[in-house]
């Protein structure tokens, strides 16, 4: 019998969180660099249980679908529109790719100055980290159309509309979702980035402010609780993904 | 000949018709050179020629997928510019079939471009893949589908859409002796009883003679038509017929013609200056 694949995945984070309580509990290293896995969930409980927890993960997912939204409409638009024709592709793509190089953590400091604290300097911050991947991932895509495929469709009369809806997005589908992925997880990095920079609130604030008072147990149990989100949108998009390509595998 | 396309208008016609394609910064590649051919209604004619040398160049300009250089193409009279989707459909040398869609989805993308409505196309759908022995793999994708199959529903995409002309270019190509001669046969049953003018392009000899009531044999490239042979075997042609003296001459006399062509060199792309 074939043992699932999650219940190793399980397995194996259960014997991580085990070594961790182990390693902890022995205390080789100081408590206040490693607490122990279950001080870690009795400080989360507490930072739930009074609804702390609660203000700063909303805005932070505030923060974080707002960015995703505009990242994917400029990213897709700007990609579709940059790869339709061979000059923009050509005068803008080697740009985009030198920009997405840029940390562009630099310029946070300026949107912190121009946006202030709230949550506007994040969602920008939040939505230029999102739009390179999804954008280049979308040029990537139409890139990887069939050229046959649309002389084939030309020849049965179809119009460069339905080209584009019946042959060049569909095509460019998978590369695109893997875009929207990145670019949601590097959304995400910027945004708690940008909290822990400068802001009033949000998961990277509450963060920010815990390990200032050296409070290891909550910093602990606060980027488990990042993690979760991370990995809870990432499940989403496998979803998608198999959805998307389910024509290339089995029945 | 003359006097006959007085009265009736060839189906497809060239005229001089030529094509280079530019390469590099400043260079040129002649591909076709004066070709000049009329394929009669319902007449099914081969193009054989060694490969390079055009064939599927010529079968583009046809469709109205690449304009020509020179000279001009007509089809049932009026002069090609572009996609004629009601009279001319191709079959290209791949399947070319949109691998998110499953088979049955496939045949339907040509009538979903025309507008057909729903039920009719479905009817169409189901007719062709019957015709093209796939009755049983509607639901399954491309990806799913051996070549030859792949390949048959290609041609039940491009047949569903019921144009007078259809243009295949080495349809069978990728195939096994076996299979391409059963979906030759195939062809042979759709077209007498759908009346359809085919212009057809292969390099098998004896595919040509199975198939063609007239043989072109094309040169090297720059391709030009270097004999125009009418097959006077009988029909319906049996497999048992490619043994028979008559087939065998053919076969001898298209093979010389074709034997130089295939050790000719071929000129290189030249520069513009
Ligand atoms: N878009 C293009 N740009 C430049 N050269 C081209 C282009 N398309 C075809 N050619 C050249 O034209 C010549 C003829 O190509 P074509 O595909 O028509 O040959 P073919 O007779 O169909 O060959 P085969 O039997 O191998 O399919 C080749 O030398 C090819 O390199
Ligand atoms: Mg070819």
């Amino acid at each position: 019998m074939k043992i699932p694949i999650w219940l190793g995945q399980i397995a194996l984070l259960l014997t991580f969180l085990g070594l961790w309580e182990i390693v902890a509990s022995i205390e080789i290293i100081s408590p206040v660099l490693l607490p122990r896995f279950s001080q870690t969930i009795i400080s989360i409980s507490g930072v739930v249980a009074s609804g702390e927890l609660n203000y700063h993960l909303l805005i932070t997912m505030e923060e974080l679908l707002s960015s995703f939204l505009i990242a994917a409409v400029f990213g897709i638009g700007a990609g579709f529109l940059i790869a339709s024709t061979k000059l923009l592709r050509e005068t803008l793509e080697p740009i985009l790719l030198l920009l997405f190089a840029i940390p562009i953590a630099v310029v946070y400091p300026l949107i912190a100055v121009w946006f202030g604290l709230g949550v506007e300097s994040k969602i920008l911050f939040g939505s230029i980290y999102g739009f390179f991947p999804i954008a280049t991932n979308t040029i990537a895509g139409v890139r990887s159309t069939n050229k046959s495929l649309m002389k084939m469709s030309k020849s049965m009369g179809a119009s460069s509309t339905r080209i584009f809806t019946s042959i060049i997005f569909p095509s460019a589908t998978p590369t695109l979702i893997t875009g929207l992925r990145s670019g949601l997880n590097l959304a995400f990095i910027g945004i708690i980035f940008g909290e822990m920079f400068a802001s009033l609130g949000g998961l990277g604030f509450l963060i920010n402010s815990s390990s200032q008072v050296l409070d290891s147990a909550k910093v602990f149990g606060l980027i488990g609780i990042g993690l979760l989100v991370i990995v809870i949108a990432n499940l989403a998009f496998n979803r998608l993904e198999i959805r998307s390509s389910r024509w290339r595998g089995e029945l | 000949m003359r006097g006959r396309t007085l009265l009736t208008e060839p189906a497809i016609e060239l005229r001089n018709l030529k094509k280079s394609y530019p390469v590099g910064n400043d260079g040129t590649i002649e591909v076709v050179r004066d070709v000049s051919l009329r394929v009669g209604a319902r007449e099914l004619v081969s193009l054989l020629g060694p490969s390079g040398c055009g064939k599927s160049t010529i079968l583009a300009i046809v469709a109205g997928l690449t304009s020509p250089t020179g000279g001009e193409v007509r089809v049932n009279g009026d002069r090609v510019e572009g996609p004629r989707p009601t009279e001319i459909t191709i079959v290209f040398q791949e399947p070319n079939l949109l691998p998110w869609r499953r088979a049955d989805q496939n045949v339907r993308y040509g009538l979903e471009l025309r507008g057909v409505d729903p039920k009719v196309m479905n009817g169409l759908v189901k007719k062709y893949l019957n015709l093209v022995g796939l009755q049983g793999f509607e639901k399954y994708y491309p990806s799913q589908l051996s070549g030859g199959m792949a390949q048959r529903v290609a041609l039940a995409r491009a047949l569903a859409l019921e144009t007078s002309i259809v243009l295949l270019d080495e349809p069978f190509g990728a195939l096994d002796e076996n299979t391409r001669s059963i979906l030759g046969d195939e062809l042979l049953r759709i077209k007498s009883f759908t009346e359809k003018t085919m212009l057809f392009v292969t390099h098998s000899i004896e595919e040509a003679l199975h198939l063609s009531d007239r043989v072109l044999i094309l040169s090297a490239r720059p391709a030009r038509v270097k004999d125009d042979i009418r097959i006077n075997l009988e029909t319906p042609r049996t497999v048992e017929l490619r043994w028979s003296p008559e087939f065998q001459e053919y076969k001898v006399r298209i093979w010389q013609s074709l034997k130089d062509e295939l050790e000719r060199d071929v000129p290189e792309p030249v520069a513009n200056r």
